[in-house]
């Protein structure tokens, strides 16, 4: 006899309603668990595809048990298909052993489960005090991030496959580039011997503020201004001009200078900076990038405004043949003028470059600008140096008795030389080349956990249906 | 059947009944706690689920919304509650006693005869109207008698109550069980606190207290100097504090006296040992003390016993000085004869207090290579030492100075704080320039170094001049037109005679000289780096044809822009006046108003004595000199140092010791707090957004957790990664 | 020569004209004292620069007021006078500031006298604007940038005339950042020494006013 009886008796539509709601829980419920079931099993079915696959070239394989099980595998089935999935890029003796396979007669067939998708990066020291390093990467559309050794420095989502670049004042190793499908560890090129820079011109605020903007920034900078017929002022030591001693050479003023040399140096690789007047000089005709023909003067003002480039002087530029525009004033900024005015020319000669740049007088951005000039006024001389400067040469190594394989520049394509294409044709680009070979590796997927997810959703559902059952009086 | 018999059987039916009662009324209450516990603990499993499936980063203990999230599961919990008792109100209810008889009954062996049960129905209440036979009262009592006897009935209460309570108490209890030893389990082990206090007035509350280090327990005592007025504080354990410059900072501990060791800390990562500040007063029964004072810079005390060690970082917060702003007078000015009274007014403020405040007074006498000099205070006062604002006044008689002509006064206010260094500075306002003119000076132009010259008087000014055409704008469509035309006609008169004057001004600064001499105009063939263009004026460019160094002979003067900008506005509202339209006139007139003010306030040129005037012949005199320079070197700047690279190491090494050793006691992160705490001191003085981001970083080490979203900020504020462009030709930097 | 002789000034041919701006002397005008005391300081140190050097230098000197950002313009920049000196509020903000971006300011006191108005008061201005004086090193390269000064600055007549303080002083007083010169401080009556029309160098058996010329070329290129 049941200890209670409901002291009334509901009406029936609820009752009806109630057993629907329950039997809807009931039937999701189940369907629940038969999804996780389904998914645990799919999961398991592709854990159970990856160990039967075939042999798999991976970090975990060296050299002497790549050997064994090619041998085993040779041996026990001599007739058959070696079939292997290439996890990563072999190392040199791999793919030597695997090309004397295929040489031997085997049929070899292999999967290519390496590639990074279009992941390509460089690192470079930009020639400069402290030696900034500059990073660039060619990254697919989504999230790229930059670590190091300290935890996340950037991350930043880009809409199109697009090139990222950074410059990191401090970072320490290892570094790495993270892509939602990619990790790519970068290599820090080491620290080299520092340059230095020479300035040219006449004793003037000019060339002093121009030298101390750049000694307060760390540069050891040269060179010499006559002041009067017999005496002259000499910053550093008086060594002739080597691109092995200086990086730069920078002009301020129309001056006299030695067109030979300065020619000799910038073909062998040194930059040359011009300011506005030093493209007067008659005898740089040949080295310089734009002409200057006329000056325009200042926006008055405008040197305290948070613009204070408009406030400056400027000569009026006419790039020449070969010359590129790297930076313009635009339309309004220039009183008047329609079209934009060049401010930055460049110019490549040989294997240097020359830029020359539009502004007179930029020490009045120093002394007359906003109070931010001092640090925005070296900032810019150290972008225009780095325009102008070739990256700090790499130190280079010389190994010692090492045997190099042939197709180390290149290890994809070598791959492919020595046993052909890969079974499912995926075309990737080769990985960076160079000494110091990148590893790619590829990160599993955020695998969302589906299984225990649509458990507790069973749970739940058989959860509310019980209770319902038991508010309503049944059992 | 007697009615005591039947009085019995009622009153053992009715115990029954309230047992009963009690019983189902106890399981719906334990129903109800049950699913309260149920739906917290789903709750909280619901909640623990990321951290267990590790797929969402772990939320920090410290969060805000830890809170929200209990209010929510109290509440939710409690609705739960509701609706269970409301679908359980029907056993809420009394059992009839019908069914209490019916219960009675079968708990008692054999087949019940239901004769309990009629005798219920019939004589259960009181006031029943049908008595049952003899026959049926007997049976009644029999049962219950039986019932009673042996025992069966109290034991079958109770077996139906473990029955019915059974289920629902195991549930809360194991429900409560699981909770319990959960939260304990998610929350892992008791986190320590360390704060750092940043309020150095003592109304923050001590931290609480829980020994690190292996030290012990330490008491700081911080003793504010005295003329500050701060109340003593005392701190149990903290690891950084901030006390004012000049006070007395008392470290206590128990057991053997560290080693201890006092540094400076320089923004360079640089250490100087200041051992003298420190003192170690020898160890007694109750422990060991240290005293230190704070200083302007912050200092670093390392107490080190045997493998523990502990930092203490004291800032110290420098007393600044007194601003001083003087009210009356507001304008230096000069004077005909040392007659007169001032009226002297000032005011301070101070972060700590006024002490004293005067008036000081220099006054000079003489010419040529010889002048006096002497000093006067006037107005001294005394203030209770702890006023952060001062007021004060003074007056000042020119006649008791004893003045001459020549003389020149200089007043300023001058204040003092509270704090006992003899030879501090003091704060002190602007100061404010008397003179007495002399008598060949009263014919010159513009003695006065206040406002600029004014133009002569009996000119009207541009103000009178804008409220007549005001007002003739206003009449004019009531007036005839040749009528109109004549008032504007002569208002164009008298704006043109002070656009002349304007005029002069402009042109007699640019001379240098005073217009009675020369008169220079803007067509004169000299270049004044002024051009009239149709009747205006405007400063010549910068361009290459108007070179100030070609055929320039007078120097430039800071050119009154504004005088200029008057001008050509007086300019076109004379001609608006004379075409007889004058509300044209009216914002021109506006114009030169306002350009008139901004160059009252402008300049405070004052052309005295004037200069000779000596050009020098440059092509004549160019290198014949007897004597040559000599080729020298010019030493090299020192390079600014950029500390923002080391600093970042060193918070990478930070990472790489708090990665090795999450514990949040272990030895690693104590290194690491304590290069956090050094390089936070040493970042006070020049990177004031990188210390209050590694105080963020230190917090989030005190309380536990991942630390990692603080290091990054605070990396990211050292400022070390920039984004830059590509192009082709960009080499190591954007160009 | 009068203000309204016209005057061709070429730069002597060796720089093309309208190359390169000139040096411009500058005096600085300031509020509480007699700035103008020694208005012929600036043709003479100007006449010595163009007798000695190559430099291009306008032929006369400007003067601007020290409240305004006009002195940022000149950076070398010359004050002097006898009375004292209290820079306003503006005055000394535009002077800080000109300092930080690396002007010089060369004081000089035309009294001569330690104990005088001009030499405390302009001191302490100083001290809260730009930092504590400290004595110059003879051995700084001021002493030697173009001349060479062997035992520092070079004495001047007006040092023991009679008025002032009677003192040589041995050495010049500066404001100096990491080794530059921000602020030189003189008591030593510059101002009277120059204070001659520099037409009249030719009757001077030594000329005393090549240390100058040391501090525009210090100026101008350090």
């Amino acid at each position: 006899m049941p200890d209670h009886m409901p002291d009334h008796m509901p009406d029936r539509t609820r009752i009806r309603g109630r057993a629907v709601l329950e039997g809807l829980c009931r039937l999701g419920a189940v369907l629940a668990l038969a999804a996780a079931l389904w998914r645990l099993g799919r999961e398991q079915a592709a854990g159970r595809e990856q160990q039967a696959a075939p042999l798999v070239v991976s970090a975990a394989l060296t050299d002497s048990m790549l050997a064994a099980e090619l041998i085993r595998a040779r041996t026990a089935a001599p007739s058959d298909t070696v079939s292997l999935r290439i996890a990563q890029l072999p190392s040199p003796t791999q793919r030597a052993m695997l090309g004397t396979l295929a040489m031997s007669g085997a049929v070899l067939s292999w999967q290519d489960a390496s590639a990074s998708r279009g992941l390509a990066a460089q690192v470079l020291r930009a020639a400069g005090p402290g030696e900034p390093l500059h990073v660039r990467a060619a990254v697919p559309r989504g999230t790229a991030t930059l670590r190091d050794a300290g935890g996340l420095l950037d991350s930043l989502v880009v809409n199109r496959d697009s090139l990222v670049a950074w410059q990191l004042r401090a970072a320490s190793a290892p570094l790495r580039l993270e892509t939602a499908r990619a990790t790519m560890s970068l290599p820090m090129p080491p620290r080299s011997a520092p340059r230095m820079l020479r300035v040219m011109g006449e004793p003037g605020w000019e060339f002093k503020f121009t030298v101390a903007a750049l000694e307060e920034a760390g540069w050891r900078v040269d060179g010499a201004v006559r002041v009067s017929p017999t005496a002259r002022v000499t910053l550093g030591t008086a060594a002739p001009l080597d691109t092995s001693r200086h990086a730069v050479v920078i002009i301020t003023d129309s001056t006299e200078v030695d067109a030979a040399s300065l020619r000799r140096f910038v073909q062998d690789g040194g930059g040359l900076v011009l300011l506005g007047d030093a493209l007067r000089i008659p005898a740089l005709a040949a080295l310089r990038p734009a002409r200057a023909s006329e000056r325009h003067g200042g926006v008055a003002g405008g040197l305290e405004t948070d613009q204070p480039l408009t406030g400056l002087e400027r000569w009026e530029l006419t790039p020449l043949a070969g010359a590129q525009v790297l930076q313009e004033a635009s339309g309004d900024a220039a009183a008047g003028h329609a079209h934009a005015e060049p401010l930055l020319v460049a110019r490549r000669v040989g294997t240097g470059r020359v830029v020359a740049s539009a502004y007179r007088e930029l020490w009045r951005w120093r002394m007359e600008g906003p109070d931010n000039g001092l640090e925005a006024h070296r900032r810019w001389w150290q972008d225009v140096l780095a325009t102008a400067g070739a990256p700090a040469p790499a130190a280079v190594h010389a190994a010692a008795a090492r045997s190099v394989f042939a197709g180390d520049a290149a290890p994809y394509a070598d791959l492919v030389g020595r046993i052909g294409a890969p079974a499912d044709t995926v075309t990737v680009p080769t990985s960076p080349s160079g000494q110091t070979a990148a590893q790619v590796t590829r990160s599993t997927s955020a695998r969302t956990p589906w299984s225990a997810w649509l458990g507790v959703l069973a749970i739940v559902l058989l959860c509310v249906e019980w209770g319902s059952r038991r508010l309503r009086g049944l059992r | 059947m007697t009615t005591a018999l039947a009085n019995a059987t009622r009153a053992a039916l009715r115990d029954t009944q309230r047992a009963l009662t009690q019983q189902r009324r106890g399981r719906v209450l334990l129903l109800t706690a049950a699913a309260m516990l149920g739906a917290v603990l789903l709750l909280r499993l619901l909640l623990a689920l990321p951290l267990l499936a590790r797929t969402l980063p772990r939320p920090g203990a410290g969060d805000g919304s830890s809170t929200v999230v209990m209010l929510a599961v109290a509440a939710l919990s409690v609705l739960v509650a509701v609706a269970v008792l409301r679908a359980r109100r029907a056993e809420w209810a009394e059992p009839p006693l019908s069914r209490v008889a019916l219960w009675i009954e079968e708990q008692l062996e054999g087949t019940p005869t239901h004769a309990l049960v009629t005798w219920t129905e019939l004589a259960g209440d009181a006031s029943a109207s049908l008595a049952p036979n003899d026959l049926l009262n007997q049976a009644a009592s029999g049962i219950v008698a039986r019932a009673a006897d042996a025992g069966t009935l109290p034991r079958a209460l109770s077996r139906r109550r473990w029955t019915l309570w059974r289920g629902p108490l195991l549930f809360v209890a194991g429900a409560t069980v699981v909770l319990f030893t959960g939260e304990l389990w998610l929350r892992g082990a008791g986190a320590r606190t360390i704060r750092t206090v940043t309020g150095f007035d003592g109304r923050t509350p001590p931290a609480p207290a829980s020994p690190t280090g292996g030290l012990g327990r330490l008491r700081i005592r911080v003793e504010a100097p005295r003329y500050a007025g701060i109340p003593d504080s005392v701190f149990e354990d903290v690891s950084s504090l901030r006390a004012l410059s000049g006070s007395r900072v008392v470290v206590e501990g128990e057991g053997l006296g560290p080693d201890a060791t006092l540094a400076i800390v320089g923004t360079d990562s640089t250490r100087r040992a200041a051992p003298s500040e420190l003192s170690a007063e020898p160890v007694t029964a109750d422990g060991w003390r240290l005293r230190l004072v704070a200083q302007d810079v912050p200092l670093a005390l390392t107490m080190r016993r045997g493998e523990a060690s502990r930092l203490l970082i004291v800032e110290g917060v420098r007393d600044s000085l007194p601003r001083v702003s003087l009210e009356a007078p507001a304008r230096d000015s000069v004077f005909r004869e040392p007659r007169g009274v001032l009226a002297l007014e000032a005011r301070a403020t101070d972060d700590w207090g006024v002490a004293s405040a005067s008036f000081e007074l220099v006054v000079s006498s003489g010419e040529g290579e010889r002048f006096t000099v002497r000093t006067v205070h006037i107005g001294v006062r005394q203030l209770a030492p702890t006023a952060r604002r001062a007021n004060w006044r003074g007056t000042l008689d020119l006649a008791a100075l004893g003045l001459g002509p020549g003389d020149v006064v200089h007043l300023r206010a001058v204040a003092r704080d509270a704090h006992p260094l003899a030879t501090r500075e003091y704060g002190t306002s602007e100061t404010r320039a008397f003179r007495i003119a002399r008598p060949a000076e009263y014919d010159s132009v513009a003695v006065e170094p206040a406002p600029p010259p004014a133009v002569d008087s009996s000119l009207l000014s541009q103000r009178m001049l804008l409220m007549l055409t005001e007002r003739l704008d206003a009449r004019q469509k009531r007036m005839a037109r040749a009528e109109v035309l004549r008032e504007s006609l002569r208002l164009a008169r008298d704006q043109q005679k002070l656009r002349l004057a304007v005029g002069d001004v402009v042109f007699q600064r640019l001379s240098g000289e005073s217009s009675a001499e020369h008169a220079h105009y803007a067509g004169d063939g000299h270049d004044h780096g002024v051009d009239q263009q149709g009747g205006k004026l405007a400063m010549s460019t910068n361009s290459s044809t108007g070179m100030l160094e070609e055929g320039n002979d007078s120097p430039i003067v800071a050119i009154n822009k504004p005088l200029l900008e008057a001008y050509n506005a007086m300019w076109d509202a004379g001609r608006a006046l004379e075409q007889g339209d004058p509300h044209a006139a009216i914002p021109a007139m506006r114009r030169a108003l306002e350009a008139i003010e901004r160059s009252r306030a402008a300049t405070r040129l004052y052309l005295r004595g004037r200069p000779p005037q000596v050009i020098v012949d440059l092509a004549k005199v160019r290198l014949t000199g007897k004597d040559t320079g000599q080729t020298r070197p010019r030493s090299s700047r020192l390079a600014i140092p950029t500390v923002s690279a080391q600093r970042d190491a060193r918070l990478v090494a930070v990472a790489a010791q708090l990665a090795q050793d999450t514990s949040a006691a272990g030895n690693g992160a104590r290194m690491a707090r304590d290069t956090v705490l050094l390089l936070r001191a040493e970042a006070l003085a020049d990177d004031p957004a990188f210390a209050a981001a590694l105080g963020r970083l230190l917090d989030a080490m005190g309380a536990g957790g991942d630390v990692t979203n603080a290091l990054v900020a605070a990396r990211r504020v050292l400022g070390n990664v920039r984004r830059t462009e590509l192009t082709p030709w960009s080499n190591g930097g954007p160009p | 020569m009068t203000p309204h002789d016209h005057h061709n000034v070429a730069h002597g041919g060796i720089h093309p004209p309208g190359a390169q701006a000139p040096f411009v002397f500058a005096t600085a005008q300031y509020e509480s004292g007699d700035w103008d005391s020694a208005p012929l300081v600036p043709a003479n140190v100007i006449d010595s620069v163009a007798r000695y050097t190559a430099l291009p230098v306008r032929p006369q000197g400007v003067i601007v007021p020290l409240s305004s950002t006009a002195i940022m313009q000149y950076p070398l920049l010359y004050l002097t006078g006898h009375l004292p000196v209290r820079f306003t509020e503006r005055e000394a903000e535009t002077l800080r500031r000109y300092l930080a971006r690396g002007g010089l300011l060369f004081v000089d006191d035309h009294n001569h006298d330690v104990d005088g108005a001009f030499n405390k008061t302009a001191r302490e201005e100083i001290r809260r604007v730009a930092g504590p004086l400290v004595p110059l090193p003879n051995t700084h390269e001021l002493y030697r940038c173009f001349f060479v000064f062997e035992n520092g600055p070079p004495t001047t007549s007006h040092e023991m005339n009679g008025w002032g303080d009677n003192l040589v002083h041995e050495h010049l007083d500066a404001v100096l950042h990491e080794g530059r010169i921000r602020v030189l401080f003189s008591n030593k009556d510059y101002s009277s020494e120059w204070s001659f029309h520099p037409d009249n160098k030719r009757f001077l058996s030594v000329d005393n006013t090549k240390f100058g010329v040391n501090l525009v070329v210090y100026a101008l290129t350090r």
